[in-house]
């Protein structure tokens, strides 16, 4: 085989591999990406319910605390805020604004700690830095549809009715604290900053612990790969649970731990290329190396196949050949008996007996030399271009050459009822390698006669254009199809492989553009209106001829 | 060097330890029907100079019984948290794992237990569970094998939060804390932690935290027990844990009252100063002081310095009403005591001079100083350290100075702590530049602190666990 044509099904079968890897490659990316996506989703989301106990521990202090100062006034607020300061494990500090300013809770201490004088600064501060709506001018309702509500009530309705306390978030010490702000009937408001430690723990205790490893082993739950994260404010870790392997893991999902605690956020680290189902990756592998398989497979068999095809075209090409030569010696028998019979009725004295025996013997003779021709036509194709006869130039008249070459076709053609028309307009005296000329038309007219025949028409016309002998020969048959004419010049193709074709070698087209060729020309398949096929030979004349003659002699010697 | 440094902390504390004990052996005798806790509160100047702005010192002091046997102690409910961080490989985590179960198995039926272990994260081993079957929590603790990092806080959290499932105010609520390295996940400053103790102190759980080795932060450690009333102990020597736990328990089986709530109510002529040392709410002239618990024989003192407005001679005047609620944990009653502090007023110096209560003046200078030896310590961390040697200077020679006066007057019973105290702060005088003794220096030097402060009832450096100091002993 080839070797190029080895590379090219190597190529044909590595090129749509390299193809399929590279789009595996990129699709198991862009499943990566997606994965991953849907990863992190679902970490945000997990990380989102736990924003749940968080807001219900806080909302747990809330009302907790709100239940404590609820309809409070005067003395009794104040002794219950010093009772909340002191007893209360959430509570840090209280500090209790009066509506038009001054600061009721907590009194300027009268100790010297320095603990206790910047207790008291930091609560004035806080104090001065109340959410704005609590700094309501008239003192009266953080809102004015209150306002108008109040209007209509008796005062203890009023005391009953609950004002929706406030978060605030306020930067002091340690960090973030938070402040809870009550908003009290008579505009004063009273803000408790909790403990930031004590719910930073209780935080912590709401959040999930990691399971311990026994009871993770015996229940044989797989660890979670990752771990969780509360962070605050600057971003510093206060809190992990999740996996007990340590070592840092890259940031994957977050989320905000919620109100109030918006600065804070919930992170979740894991290792993202181990948590990705690795399932889909090796299922993406293992397609892709049974479809490499597939077309290995695939590639094997058109390579043996077409090996098995053109060692049955070299065959059929060998077998033509031995066939061909071995006809070669009876048929030269048969033209020397012809002729040899011709000479003996020349010398005959019977003129009734010659009259009738020498036309028969005329067509045995032009019979045996249509069947050398073919049978020299089969001789040259096989042995290639490298056997190629000299051409035999010799001078005559196309047009007669060529009547000569029909004349043994008529009677075929009359009896399948083919009409032949005849036009000559190469009429010029020409110098031509004449066999070139039969074995073309030969074949031509033959298959006119085997596969045209029901087009009941043929035309023969010949003509001298541009330096160069033209001979059309176009039928009324079935024609040839579209997709075959690129093949009808290829040995061993043939339309209708049915047995009941027409019998045929499948080379005589073949040899026929090859015969072409050889004298400087071409045989072509012309473009006509259907039906049938035009078949045109054009052989050049003279100096390309002469050219040739040069160039084959060459050849040959050389 | 060590060694000599060893002999003399060890001197310093039996003495103090000794000293601790008196009161309250004094005490018991002399009464015939034992109350859980006696409540006594005196003024170093019982009679003030008239006409003239006085300061004195207001000493509260409360005496715990002598608890009889161990057998009728009520049940504790404890939070053992254990450090299992990467510094705890090898003997230290063992030890503390021997100690824990050591602990366990001291534990009755009725006890709640749980044990908490963190390094990076959080895991309850024991979650907070009657001390029935103590063996299958031994077993558990045989398998705790360290971690990495040190989550201190959550740690202390998730204790407290188990000490929570089955709290109850009146009784002893306890977590015990082991660590021997930097929080470095979470809070981890001194404040935070602090803040949590007081919190906790609130709901009546102390904490008590023992650092093992020269890692961990003893500032953290000591004020988070200290805000909670809780021991705070320095292990040197991780070889002593398993009796230092013990002793953690032996106080912790020997509490007689818990709960308590100081409230001193000054009149209108006195303002406060300052709380020296303690946890303390000043709310104008309401003095609040939480403590979590009185152990079994010990006296526990509180000074609060007072300033006392100009008054006529010759007039008797209120200087401040004491008064103490706590339950106890024999009878869980709530109890309440109270005294009132009466002052005379003259305008003779002489007078003034030889009424002063020396007693209380010497567990004031105690603790006067005490709060000078801290801001030793703070000047040595900011490299002052000459600055810092004075002040120990003084310290010593004003305690001793304290001393001598009070055994010319034949007060002996203040002597060795005045003496012991002194000669603390002479020998941190004579160390405290040396900056390859300063990292278990200064953390002896926060726990010395700490236990004058707490009037701790045990410390650390153990003579009878600790082979070097059994030694020195004889």
């Amino acid at each position: 085989m080839p070797r190029r044509l080895l590379l090219a099904i190597l190529m044909l079968i590595a090129a749509p591999m390299v193809i399929l890897g590279w789009l595996s490659v990129r699709s198991l990316k862009s499943e990566e990406v997606i994965a991953k996506q849907r990863l992190i989703s679902v970490f945000e989301q997990q990380l989102i319910t736990q924003q749940l106990p968080l807001k219900e521990l806080l909302e747990g202090y809330k009302q907790r605390l709100a239940a404590e100062v609820a309809g409070l006034e005067g003395e009794d607020l104040l002794n219950i805020v010093r009772k909340l300061e002191r007893d209360d494990p959430v509570v840090k500090g209280c500090v209790l604004v009066t509506a038009n300013g001054p600061v009721a809770h907590p009194s300027q201490p009268l100790s010297d700690d320095p603990k206790d004088l910047n207790r008291y600064a930091a609560l004035v501060a806080l104090a001065a830095n109340r959410p704005t709506f609590l700094r309501n001018e008239k003192g009266t309702m953080s809102s004015s549809r209150r306002q108008s509500s109040a209007l209509e009530m008796t005062p203890s309705a009023l005391a009953n009715e609950s004002i929706d306390p406030v978060w605030q978030t306020w930067f002091r010490d340690q960090g973030m604290q938070l402040v809870l702000w009550f908003p009290q009937m008579d505009g004063d408001a009273l803000g408790i900053v909790l403990e930031r430690s004590r719910w930073i723990a209780d935080v912590i205790g709401a959040l999930p612990t990691t399971p311990s490893i026994d009871s993770s082993l015996s229940k044989n739950v797989p660890l979670s790969p990752g771990y969780s994260e509360i962070v605050d404010e600057q971003q510093k870790a206060i809190y992990r649970w999740g996996n007990r392997g340590d070592g840092d893991l890259p940031l994957i999902a977050e989320a905000s731990a919620g109100v109030p605690l918006s600065n804070w956020a919930l992170h979740y680290h894991g290792d993202v290329t181990q948590l990705l189902p690795n399932q889909a990756s090796t299922v993406v592998l293992w397609s892709v190396i049974a479809t490499s398989a597939v077309f290995v497979a695939i590639g094997a068999y058109v390579v043996t196949s077409m090996q098995r095809q053109m060692k049955l075209a070299s065959d059929q090409v060998s077998f033509a050949g031995q066939v061909s030569h071995e006809l070669r010696t009876p048929l030269t028998n048969i033209r020397l008996y012809v002729d040899l019979a011709k000479s003996d009725l020349a010398d005959s004295e019977s003129e009734a007996l010659t009259s009738i025996v020498t036309p028969r013997l005329e067509v045995i003779s032009q019979e045996c030399e249509r069947l050398t021709d073919l049978v020299s036509g089969v001789l040259d194709f096989v042995r290639g271009d490298q056997a190629a006869k000299r051409l035999r130039l010799r001078a005559g008249i196309a047009d007669e050459w060529i009547d000569k070459i029909l004349e043994p076709f008529i009677p075929g053609f009359a009896a399948s009822g083919i009409k032949v028309e005849r036009i000559r307009e190469a009429s010029q005296s020409i110098v031509l390698d004449e066999d070139i000329l039969r074995i073309v038309l030969v074949n031509l007219l033959g298959n006119v006669d085997k596969y045209a025949a029901s087009g009941k028409y043929v035309l023969i016309r010949s003509s001298i254009e541009n330096n160069k002998l033209m001979v059309r020969v176009r039928d009324h048959g079935p024609g040839i199809p579209i997709r075959y004419r690129r093949h009808i010049f290829k040995p061993f193709t043939r339309l209708n492989h049915a047995i009941e074709a027409p019998s045929g070698t499948g080379i005589g087209l073949s040899i026929a553009q090859s015969a072409a060729k050889r004298h400087g020309g071409s045989l072509v398949l012309e473009p006509c209106a259907p039906p049938g096929a035009c078949f045109l030979l054009s052989l050049p004349l003279d100096r390309d001829v002469q050219a040739i003659r040069v160039k084959t002699m060459k050849g040959a010697s050389s | 060097m060590m060694k000599r440094n060893r002999i003399s902390a060890f001197i310093a504390i039996v003495a103090l330890g000794y000293t601790l004990a008196m009161p309250a052996l004094d005490a018991s005798p002399g009464k015939k029907t034992q109350p859980t806790i006696s409540l006594t509160a005196t003024i170093s100047n019982p009679t003030l100079l008239a006409g003239k702005t006085n300061t004195t010192f207001l000493r509260i002091s409360l005496d715990g019984a002598t608890l009889s046997t161990e057998a009728s102690r009520p049940p504790i409910n404890v939070a053992i948290v254990i450090d299992k961080s990467s510094s705890m490989s090898g003997q230290r985590i063992e030890q503390a794992k021997l100690a824990a179960i050591a602990a366990v198995e001291r534990l009755r039926d009725n006890d709640i237990v749980s044990i908490v272990l963190y390094d990076s994260a959080i895991e309850v081993l024991v979650p907070s569970t009657k001390a029935t079957d103590r063996a299958g929590i031994v077993q558990k603790l045989r398998a705790v094998q360290v971690g990495s990092n040190t989550a201190l806080f959550a740690g202390v959290a998730a204790g407290a939060a188990e000490i929570r499932k089955f709290i109850d105010r009146g009784n002893i609520n306890r977590v015990i804390l082991l660590s021997d390295g930097q929080a470095n996940v979470g809070p981890s400053s001194p404040n935070e932690l602090a803040d949590l103790g007081r919190s906790l102190a609130k709901e009546n759980i102390s904490v008590s935290t023992l650092g093992i080795g020269e890692g961990y932060n003893e500032d953290l450690m000591m004020q988070l027990a200290a805000t909670s009333s809780g021991n705070h102990v320095f292990i040197e020597d991780e070889a002593s844990l398993v009796a230092i736990f013990n002793r953690e328990f032996d106080t912790l089986m020997s509490i007689v009252a818990s709960d308590i709530q100081v409230q001193v109510a000054l009149p209108n002529h006195v303002r406060p100063v300052r709380v020296l040392g303690t946890e303390a709410r000043i709310d104008g002239r309401d003095i609040f002081i939480p403590l979590t618990q009185l152990y079994s024989g010990q006296n526990r003192y509180f000074i609060i310095e007072l300033e006392i407005d100009s008054c006529e001679d010759g007039s008797h005047l209120p200087i401040a009403n004491v008064s103490a609620a706590f339950t106890s944990t024999m009878t869980e009653q709530r109890e309440t005591r109270s005294v009132e502090v009466l002052s005379r007023f003259t305008s003779s110096l002489a007078e003034v001079e030889s009424e002063t209560d020396l007693e209380t003046l010497a567990y004031a200078t105690v603790l006067v100083t005490t709060e000078r030896n801290r801001l030793a310590t703070a000047l040595r961390d900011a490299g002052k350290v000459d600055e810092a040697k004075d002040l120990l200077r003084i310290n010593g020679e004003e305690l001793l100075k304290c001393s001598e006066a009070c055994e010319a007057k034949n007060i002996v019973v203040v002597v060795p702590i005045l003496n012991a105290n002194s000669v603390a702060n002479g020998l941190q005088e004579s160390e405290i530049a040396d900056d390859a003794k300063w990292k278990y220096g200064r953390k002896r030097m926060v726990e010395f602190q700490n236990r004058n402060v707490q009037q701790q009832v045990y410390d650390g450096l153990d003579n009878e666990t600790t082979p070097s100091n059994s030694n020195i002993r004889k």
